[in-house]
This record gives C-alpha cells, sequence and structure tokens, in this order.
C-alpha cells in the first residue's frame, strides 16, 4: 500500500515537474488542465499498408515518457511561425504551451521530395517509437519483431506478381 | 672529285668536305624530314589523348535526384526489398521477407532481387547490429555505361542509370566494369536474358513520385531528393553528430561521385564498401589508351612505313655507291 502510494505521488510530482518545464511559473493549473485532456487511446491508421494500424496510449506513454513532449517535440529549427503551434496572446500563451500539442500529422504528412530533410509521417512515427522501442524484444532487430508490439502484418495480397 | 667524297658521311665536317651541294642538300632534307616526321607522329601520340574531346570533366546533371542511405538509421525491416520487388514485379523471393535468415550470409544483388540488405555486427554497441542496403549506386559517369559497346545504358537528368534491353546483346562488359558488382545477369531466361539492376525508379521519378524503398522505409533510413540537398542534409548529420557519424559521404566523390549516398557511424570498409576506389571516374583510367588506339591504327603504319622506306632507300643508295666504287677500282 505504502510502495504503490509512493509511486502515485512520484508520477504525479514528474507529471508537474514536465508541465513546470513548459508553462514556467504557473504549473498546477496548467498541469491539471494537461492530464484532463490527453487524447486517450488512439487508432492511428490514416498510412496502414502492409501492417494493421496502431493502436496508441496516450496515457501510457507519459506515464513511462515523463512528457507530452518527449514525442511532440518542439519543431528542429524547421517549424515554420510560432502560430502554427501556439496561441500567442500573452492570457492563453501559456496554457498553449502546455494543452496545444499538435498531432504528429499536424506537421508530417505524405514525403515530399521537394523537402527531404522533412520526415514524412510514418518516418515521424517510427523514428519516434524507435528510440525506445528498437531492442525490445525483436523490435528493430529482426523483420518479425515489426508484429511484437505494435501491429500485427495483414495478409498478403494475391496476384501482385505477374512475372514469374 | 673522288667518289670517296660523295659517299654518305656522318657529321658537319664530312658535310663541308662535299663538294656537291645537291648530294649534301639531299642528307640535310632526310635528316629534317625524318626529324619533323618525328615531331608530328609525337605530337599526334601525346597532344591528342589530352585534348580527345572525351577528356573534358561533366560535372554530372544539375538538378538531378538520389539517395542517402543513413546506415544508422536501417533497422533492418526489409520492407524495401520488399517494396522494390513489388515495384518492378520480381519474382517471389525464396524466403519471405520478414525472414532474418537471409542476414547470415552477405548477399548482393542478383537478377530477382535489384537491392538487398546486410547485417553487420556494430563494434559500437553489440545488441544493435548495423544494416546497409546495396542496390545500383547510380554513378555520375558510371563505368557500364562506358564500357558498353553498344551504348544499351545511359546517365538519364534525372540521376538514373537506365538500362535498355532492347539494345542490350549480352556481352555482360558491364558486369565487368562496374566497380560495385552491381549489375546481375538474367542466365535463367533463356530467350530474353538481360541484365538486371536497380532502375532507381525512374518511371515514378518522372512520375512526381520518389523510389519505391526510399517511400517504403518506414525509419528514414533512405532519403530521395536533390543529390545536391542531401549532400548538405548528410553534411548536417555529421557536423551535428560527430561522435555518431564518420566524417564522410560514401558517394560523394568515389568514382567521380554517385546519386546514391551514405553515412556511416563505423567506417565503410568495415561493411565491405570498396574504399580504394579513385576520385575519379573509372573512365579516365582507360580514356588516354583507348584514345590512342584509333591513332595508332593509322598513323604508326603510316609514320613507320615512312621511316622504314626512307631508310630502306639510304641502305639502297649506299649500296649502289659502294658497288659502282668497287667496279671504279677494278677500272684502275
Amino acid at each position: 500500500m505504502k510502495k504503490r502510494a509512493c509511486i502515485v505521488v512520484g508520477l504525479s510530482l514528474s507529471i508537474l515537474f514536465a508541465a513546470y518545464l513548459y508553462a514556467g511559473d504557473d504549473p498546477s493549473a496548467s498541469a491539471a488542465s494537461s492530464a484532463a485532456r490527453l487524447p486517450g487511446i488512439r487508432v492511428l491508421s490514416s498510412i496502414s499498408n502492409w501492417y494493421e494500424p496502431v493502436t496508441f496510449d496516450h496515457a501510457k506513454h507519459v506515464a513511462i515518457a515523463g512528457k507530452c513532449g518527449a514525442c511532440h517535440h518542439h519543431g528542429n529549427g524547421n517549424t515554420s511561425s510560432c502560430e502554427q503551434c501556439h496561441k500567442l496572446s500573452p492570457s492563453v500563451f501559456k496554457n498553449s504551451v502546455v494543452n496545444n500539442f499538435l498531432p504528429c500529422s499536424g506537421c508530417h504528412g505524405a514525403p515530399d521530395r521537394e523537402n527531404p530533410s522533412m520526415p514524412g509521417l510514418k518516418v515521424a512515427y517510427h523514428k519516434k517509437c524507435f528510440e525506445c522501442h528498437r531492442g525490445m524484444g525483436n523490435v528493430g532487430l529482426d523483420p518479425k519483431g515489426c508484429t511484437e508490439l505494435c501491429h500485427a502484418k495483414k495478409m498478403e495480397k494475391v496476384g501482385m506478381r505477374s512475372r514469374p | 672529285m673522288t667518289k670517296e667524297s660523295k659517299q654518305p658521311a656522318d657529321g658537319p665536317l664530312a658535310e663541308d668536305k662535299n663538294e656537291e651541294k645537291g648530294e649534301s642538300g639531299l642528307h640535310m632534307n632526310r635528316r629534317v624530314f625524318l626529324g619533323t616526321v618525328g615531331a608530328i607522329g609525337g605530337t599526334l601520340l601525346l597532344g591528342r589523348p589530352v585534348k580527345s574531346h572525351a577528356a573534358e570533366d561533366f560535372e554530372g546533371y544539375p538538378n538531378s535526384f538520389g539517395l542517402l542511405t543513413d546506415l544508422t538509421a536501417c533497422v533492418g525491416c526489409r520492407s524495401c526489398e520488399k517494396a522494390c520487388n513489388e515495384e518492378n514485379k520480381l519474382p517471389a523471393p525464396d524466403k519471405p521477407f520478414d525472414d532474418s535468415s537471409v542476414f547470415e550470409e552477405k548477399r548482393m544483388p542478383t537478377q530477382k532481387a535489384y537491392t538487398v540488405v546486410n547485417r553487420y555486427e556494430n563494434p559500437k554497441d553489440k545488441s544493435k547490429p548495423i544494416y546497409r542496403k546495396i542496390q545500383c549506386n547510380h554513378c555520375k559517369e558510371p563505368a557500364c555505361l562506358t564500357s558498353c559497346p553498344i551504348h544499351a545504358y545511359s546517365k538519364t537528368p534525372e540521376g538514373a542509370v537506365k538500362y535498355n534491353p532492347d539494345l542490350c546483346f549480352g556481352c555482360r562488359y558491364c558486369m565487368t566494369a562496374c566497380p560495385f558488382y552491381i549489375p546481375a545477369y538474367d542466365y535463367w531466361s533463356a530467350f530474353e536474358p538481360r541484365i538486371m539492376k536497380c532502375t532507381m525508379c525512374l518511371p515514378r521519378i518522372k512520375a512526381g513520385k520518389m523510389t519505391a524503398c526510399a517511400e517504403a522505409c518506414p525509419v528514414g533510413a533512405i532519403t530521395f531528393g536533390k543529390r545536391e540537398e542531401l549532400i548538405k542534409i548528410a553534411r548536417e548529420r555529421i557536423d551535428k553528430n560527430p561522435g555518431k557519424y564518420v566524417n564522410h559521404i560514401y558517394g560523394e566523390y568515389e568514382v567521380g561521385g554517385t546519386n546514391w549516398l551514405y553515412i556511416s557511424g563505423v567506417p565503410f570498409e568495415q561493411l565491405d564498401f570498396p574504399t580504394n576506389l579513385p576520385k575519379k571516374p573509372l573512365i579516365e583510367e582507360t580514356k588516354g589508351f583507348l584514345s590512342a588506339v584509333p591513332i595508332v591504327l593509322t598513323a604508326w603504319p603510316a609514320l613507320f612505313g615512312t621511316i622504314y622506306a626512307a631508310l630502306r632507300h639510304r641502305e639502297e643508295i649506299y649500296e649502289e655507291e659502294k658497288g659502282e666504287g668497287k667496279k671504279e677500282e677494278v677500272k684502275k
């Protein structure tokens, strides 16, 4: 019982600290609203092709990674303008910094050959996943590892190859 | 005037002794003639190959496309192999694309697979092996193209080294010329054998898309874009993470530059990349010799024939005069 209480306290402190990093001197209010506005479990299906869609649990990942910003990174110096993600009016700026995370697809779309330094959505997803998941089991080490934690393989399409 | 003074003699003193201007004039003319012929021949042999048209530097097509393989990013999922197989309608592989047992041996592209991924031990982190994708590097000045006697290869402005099976008559010079051992031959096709190699998905590029492998790669290990831009991206990655990468963009200068570029965390020779290649295109090694061939076949017979004829003529005169001298002695 004591252990569980300690973990809960520790987790909430870490979330508060993560929020504090983003919200400056007003941690309590924004952290509470951040937890309330977590997107929860999302099915990432927009680019599913060879593999089934991925079911992504935000709460589980925030609990482990500690902060939303671990994945929802801050541009890379390539973000075109602050307004793209944040509301710039002084009264709501801090709140918008903490709460207005764009989904990956908010910036990353279909890969663009005219802009090769900008990863497409598939690459953006996988790069972030592999930062932690590579080496868990066979993920990122064996082609079969793709199906271990993340997504099942779809059935092979029949009649794809015309030349024997 | 004696006959002795008329005999061909060497050196200016002997010439001074000559009273007949005609004889000494003939002698000098021959020497000047031989010298001139020699000088002309030498100029032809030495000057021509250096200034031949083919020797001019080719900087590659501006704005051509290329690919950048980041060997630190590849996770060996073999999606590129699968995408390439589907795009080019190649036969089904012996082992499925999610079978990792293929990594047990080092593979090369074949007539059934334009690209293959090999696994190498990572000296920095044994738990995370390095995967290396192999395919045609699409040289800016390809040796396969220059070795092809029938121009079945062409370098397109898009950057691809294109092969035309309708022209190819199967000499397979390209296979021996390629410094990366890439072109494979379809020995199993009895009636329509042809060279099989990566096409850089030229039809897709022309349709405004990227190559199938680049599109399939889930981790961004294959980046498609303008070659010049890819070099900047590669340079930036190396500069930002000097501990992560070795300071070398493979393909920037190798054999005159290739449209497929690589950056790596370990020295390239550890991943079986040929690292003994010159910075010049391979054609530079043979260009001088090859451009001399037509001259050797035409100018040399003429040159040496003339020299031989001149020497023969001189000997004939000498023999003739010797004979006449003897006769006179006999008369005396």
